[in-house]
Order: structure tokens, then C-alpha cells, then sequence
């Protein structure tokens, strides 16, 4: 019980660095901003051909901009562009307490170095509910909006499809999160953690992928990658992915559901038993 | 009979045990490819006590801190900190610790830094506003971090080593960045919070300010414990210096002198010998009645920074 109320400390904590922090809320705020504008202000800004054309315009469907499709559509920014920003976050809230040489004074305290770690990635899992949010609050309020222009019918998608939806982006998010928290402790550091996150997210999973559509053992790979996992378990709800074009779009391959949701399960255990694992070990210079 | 001592022996054992706060035995550092940082050091830091740590740069001061609270693991060796394992969170619960530079959070005020750390150490946070007060920080507590000059940085430092109110403060060049009215201040506190039970681990380059709060010193050199004991045991009696003429024949008298102390010659008509203050007198009698002119007589007692160094150009010396 005693241990409990200590475990709450510390998460507070670890919340209050996470809080204050200005780089998470630019994140959050470029996530918000650049998310409403490439789903909803430019796809229907191309459908009025107000930009691109009329060729651009008739491929979008004003259908999918509309509030009964909110949890399709928004689902299809969850498994790589929320991602990569909130594995900035993850990185950020690990790996700068190397930058700081903070570690010598917070494992020094009284928390238990498990301790320490398993609050700092608990904070982190909650400091990923207002990505999730915001995006949904947002896109109902656009969507809501275009459907009031365009006098179509304001109907939600169903309360049991919201809150599975909300609970899939979390989840996702977390995959990513502790992908960057591992990498913070591998380097030991932000700079090298981010790059080498993103050169794997853009580069390798994209490359490999391109070319598992030809070679059988590349295509295995693939399989098991953070984007296939994320793409595979949000189809559950019927996401709109495979469509050609904008933030959403992939080309596969994809998994069962409850595949990935086993994978990632298996990614997230593993990197957090990492980060866990790995501090505990190692000498604090 | 013999029994009856052996129960002693026991006895005397336990007790002193029960008063060593910190028993460090054969500790040793190796940092791959060839760095011992610190090569089998035993020290024993008593409750109650201000302990310093003194050595030159690199000695292994801040490696073998590091240890106590069980930061890096010792490739060699044990140490017992308030009875318990280094690191454990039973000791770190009564352990006030800085180590090396201050490392706080930059974007966090000082009062946040030391929510976070009350947080983490499970301690009130009606502990943080005392701690600022006292270390004179009060003023200054709700500008980030990142704003503070050094000095500043050092006092919000020791405001978080005192935060658990610790009965083991370990201070690594606590006074590192402060200017005169800071270290004369932080000299005044580390006396008055080691005054009752609470104990000190202090180090530092300053002899002056080691001298004037230490009860007892540990020197280390390569890793290595060359001298552990009171400060006066390492500085010895002390000396007189004695300005006469002709010095030749002072030298003859003081060298028969009944006790026989060690005479040496300083200078063309100074001689030092190794006598205390109280026999100044009889020595100024002695030489002046034997018709030798005393210009000057003075007791000298040599600076804990004359025995450190003596020491540490003997160790080099001899190694
Ligand atoms: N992480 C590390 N890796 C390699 N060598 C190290 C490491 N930490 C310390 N050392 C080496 O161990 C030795 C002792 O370092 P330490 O910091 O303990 O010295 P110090 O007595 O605190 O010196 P100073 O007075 O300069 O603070 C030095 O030679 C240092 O280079
Ligand atoms: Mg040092």
C-alpha cells in the first residue's frame, strides 16, 4: 500500500517534468495543426477544387470528411504520423535526463531505480491521451463543420466505435512512445535516439517494404514492423488505409488484428522491460 | 577470564560498527581499457563526524562517492552505508547527496526541481520551503533552473541534499562556484548540521575550508587512501621558528637540549624545530643567556595544505 502511494509520487513527478515541459506542447501543437489541415482543410479544399484541380478534386470523397465516418478516417493517422511525433516525446522524456546528467540526482532519492523508470513510462502513457484527443475533438469539430456547409447530414459514428477508437490510438501511441524511450536508453542521449528513429520509420520499414512486395524474405520482415502492426489492428475498425494518397496511405502488407495487437504487445513489454532492465544495470556516470 | 574478554572484544566490535555510518572495504573501480579510478580504498566514516574527502584531481574522490550511494558498482570490494546496501532504497531514504556539478532539470524552476526530487524521495513538500530558506535561495526559487549562476545552481544543490532531512550528507565539492560570503556561509552550515548525530562526507580542494570543518580527513591519491585520520594527528605538533645570531651556535645549544628536538635550519639565520608553544619561553631563556641575539621567535603550526602537499610529493616521491 505504502508502495503503491510512493509508485503515485513519483508518477506525479514524472508528470510535472512532463507538463512543464515546452517542447512536448510544441509537439502537441504541431501535431494538431498539421494533422487538421492534411485530413480535413486541404482534402476538402481540393474536393471544392478551390486547390489542385479539377483531376484531384474527383477522386475525394466528400463521404469521408463527414462526421459518420470520424472514426475510419481519423484512425488512419494514428499507425505512423501521430506516431513518429510522440516518439519524439518518448525520446525526449528519457533521453534528456542523459543530456542533463539528471539521473544521479533522481536515483539518488529513495525510488528504487524500477521505480523510477516504470513511473517515468506510466507518465509518458498518459501524457499520449491528449494527442489522442485532441485529434478526435478537432476532427469532430471539422467534420462537423463541412457537413454544416455542405448541408449533409451530422451523424456520429457509434459510442462503442469512439471508445474502441480512442483506446486503439492510444495504443498505438504507446507502441511508439516506448519504441523511443528504448532508443533513448540504447544512445543514451535525444540526438542520436531521433535519428536513428526516424531513419528507421521513414527508411527501413519504408524500403523493406517496397521491396517485400518482390522478395518472399523481406516480405517476412515487413510483417513485424511497428507500421504494419499499427495499419493491420486499426483496419479492426474498419480504417480507411489502403486509399491512394495523403497521411494515411499504405500499401501493406497487412496482419490479422489480433496479430498485431499481439506484436504489439510483444514491442511494448520489450522495450519498457529495456528501459527497465538496462538502467538498473548500468553504472550512473 | 579469557572468556570474560572475549565477550569484550565482542562487545567493543559492535559498538563501533554501530557507529560507522560508512565502511568502505578494498573498494575498487576499473573503467575498461585501463583506468583504475579507485584501486582497493578502505575508509571508515564514523556517525556524528564531519568527514573529508581530499585529494588531487582524478584521484577517485567523486568515483568512490559515487559508490556509497551506489550509483556505479565497484568492480571489487564492499561497502556498508547506514548498515545497509549502497543504493538501496532504505539508505538512499537517509542519504542528502551531491554529486559532482548540480544536475537539475533546466526548464523547471528551483522549487519544481525539488518538488520532483520530494516526490521521488517521498518526502513532504513542506520540507522544500525550509530547504530554500536555508540555503539562502528562497528569493530566487521560481526562475527556471536554467537562469541561476553557478553559485545558485551549488546552493539549490545542497537545498536538495537537505530536502529528507538526512542523517548522512554527502557533499562532493559542496562549495564549488560560491563566492567568500557563500562558502563562508555554506562552512557555517555544514559545522552546525554536523554539530548533533548527523554525519558528513565532504569533498574538496579547499584546505582552508577543510581545515576549519573537518573533524577528520581521508587523503587519497591514485585511487588509493594515503593518510586517514584527525587533523591533528596529520599536521604533528607543530613547530617554532627561531630567528638568532650567530646561528651556528643556537643550533648547539638547541640541539643539546635536554628532550632532544628536531632542529633544521631554515634560511640563513632561521631555525625551525619541532617543539610546541609552551616551550618558547624556556628556549628564549636558554639562548639568550648563552649570549645569542633572538631577533625572532614564533610558533608555527603547519596548514593542513603543507602536510597535504608534504604528503602527496612523498607519496610521489617514494612511488
Ligand atoms: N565513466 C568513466 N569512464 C572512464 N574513466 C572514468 C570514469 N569516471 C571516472 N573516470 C576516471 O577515474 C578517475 C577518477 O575520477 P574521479 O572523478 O573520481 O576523480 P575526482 O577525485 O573526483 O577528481 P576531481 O577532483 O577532479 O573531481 C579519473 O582518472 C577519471 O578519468
Ligand atoms: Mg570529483
Amino acid at each position: 500500500m505504502a508502495g503503491i502511494k510512493l509508485y503515485l509520487r513519483s508518477v506525479q513527478a514524472e508528470l510535472l517534468l512532463l507538463r512543464r515541459r515546452v517542447s512536448y506542447w510544441i509537439i502537441l501543437a504541431v501535431y494538431a495543426v498539421t494533422g487538421m489541415l492534411f485530413s480535413y482543410v486541404f482534402p476538402y479544399l481540393i474536393y471544392r477544387d478551390a486547390i489542385g484541380g479539377p483531376e484531384a478534386a474527383a477522386r475525394i470523397a466528400l463521404a469521408i470528411l463527414l462526421p459518420e465516418n470520424l472514426v475510419r478516417y481519423s484512425l488512419t493517422g494514428f499507425p505512423f504520423y501521430a506516431g513518429i511525433m510522440v516518439f519524439i516525446v518518448g525520446v525526449l522524456a528519457v533521453g534528456s535526463e542523459y543530456n542533463w546528467g539528471t539521473f544521479t540526482n533522481t536515483l539518488v532519492q529513495r525510488a528504487s531505480r524500477s521505480r523510477i523508470m516504470l513511473s517515468k513510462l506510466t507518465a509518458l502513457a498518459i501524457a499520449l491521451l491528449p494527442f489522442v484527443a485532441i485529434n478526435y475533438i478537432l476532427g469532430a469539430g471539422f467534420s462537423a463543420g463541412i457537413a454544416m456547409i455542405e448541408s449533409a447530414p451530422i451523424t456520429w459514428p457509434p459510442l462503442w466505435d469512439i471508445a474502441r477508437a480512442l483506446a486503439l490510438s492510444w495504443y498505438i501511441l504507446l507502441l511508439w512512445a516506448t519504441f523511443g524511450a528504448f532508443l533513448a536508453v540504447l544512445s543514451r542521449g535525444t540526438a542520436l535516439a531521433i535519428g536513428l528513429g526516424i531513419f528507421y520509420a521513414l527508411v527501413v520499414e519504408g524500403v523493406i517494404a517496397l521491396f517485400g512486395r518482390q522478395i518472399d524474405a523481406l516480405l517476412f520482415i515487413s510483417r513485424i514492423f511497428l507500421r504494419t502492426a499499427g495499419y493491420s489492428i486499426v483496419t479492426s475498425l474498419g480504417a480507411m488505409v489502403a486509399g491512394e494518397g495523403g497521411p494515411g496511405a499504405f500499401e501493406g502488407p497487412f496482419i490479422t488484428p489480433a496479430r498485431a495487437a499481439v506484436t504489439m504487445a510483444a514491442y511494448i513489454t520489450l522495450f519498457s522491460a529495456y528501459v527497465v532492465f538496462t538502467v538498473n544495470r548500468r553504472d550512473v556516470n | 577470564m579469557s572468556h570474560a574478554m572475549e565477550s569484550d572484544v565482542t562487545r567493543s566490535d559492535r559498538e563501533r560498527c554501530g557507529e560507522c555510518v560508512v565502511a568502505a572495504d578494498g573498494l575498487t573501480k576499473r573503467y575498461p581499457p585501463d583506468i583504475t579510478a579507485v584501486d582497493n580504498l578502505s575508509i571508515s566514516v564514523f556517525r556524528g563526524e564531519v568527514y573529508g574527502f581530499i585529494g588531487p584531481n582524478g584521484a577517485g574522490k567523486t568515483t568512490t562517492l559515487r559508490m556509497i550511494l551506489g550509483l556505479v558498482r565497484p568492480t571489487a570490494g564492499s561497502v556498508v552505508v547506514l548498515g545497509g546496501r549502497p543504493g538501496s532504497p532504505d539508505s538512499l531514504a537517509r542519504i542528502g547527496a551531491i554529486v559532482e556539478a548540480p544536475a537539475f532539470y533546466p526548464y523547471l524552476s528551483g522549487r519544481n526541481n525539488l518538488r520532483v526530487l520530494a516526490c521521488h524521495a517521498g518526502v513532504s513538500e513542506g520540507r522544500i520551503e525550509p530547504a530554500l530558506v536555508e540555503v539562502g535561495l528562497a528569493g530566487r526559487a521560481d526562475d527556471r533552473f536554467k537562469s541561476y549562476s553557478m553559485g545558485m545552481k551549488q546552493r539549490l544543490g545542497m537545498a536538495a541534499a537537505l530536502l529528507k532531512d538526512p542523517e548522512l550528507l554527502i557533499l562532493d565539492e559542496p562549495t564549488n562556484g560560491l563566492d567568500p560570503e557563500g562558502i563562508a556561509e555554506m562552512r557555517t552550515l555544514i559545522r552546525s548540521l554536523g554539530a548533533g548525530q548527523r554525519t558528513v562526507l565532504l569533498s574538496s580542494h579547499l584546505m582552508g575550508e577543510m581545515e576549519q570543518v573537518c573533524d577528520r580527513i581521508g587523503v587519497v591519491r591514485y585511487g588509493r587512501v594515503i593518510y586517514e585520520g584527525t587533523l591533528d594527528e596529520l599536521r604533528g605538533g607543530g613547530r617554532l621558528k627561531v630567528r638568532a645570531r650567530p646561528v651556528a651556535a643556537a643550533r648547539e645549544l638547541l640541539k643539546d637540549r635536554p628532550g632532544g628536538v628536531r632542529v633544521s635550519l631554515e634560511g640563513e639565520d632561521t631555525l625551525l624545530l619541532e617543539a610546541g608553544a609552551d616551550e618558547a619561553e624556556g628556549i628564549n631563556r636558554l639562548l639568550v643567556e648563552a649570549g645569542v641575539e633572538v631577533s625572532e621567535l614564533c610558533f608555527h603550526q603547519p596548514t593542513l595544505e603543507d602536510v597535504y602537499l608534504d604528503l602527496i610529493e612523498k607519496v610521489d616521491g617514494g612511488s
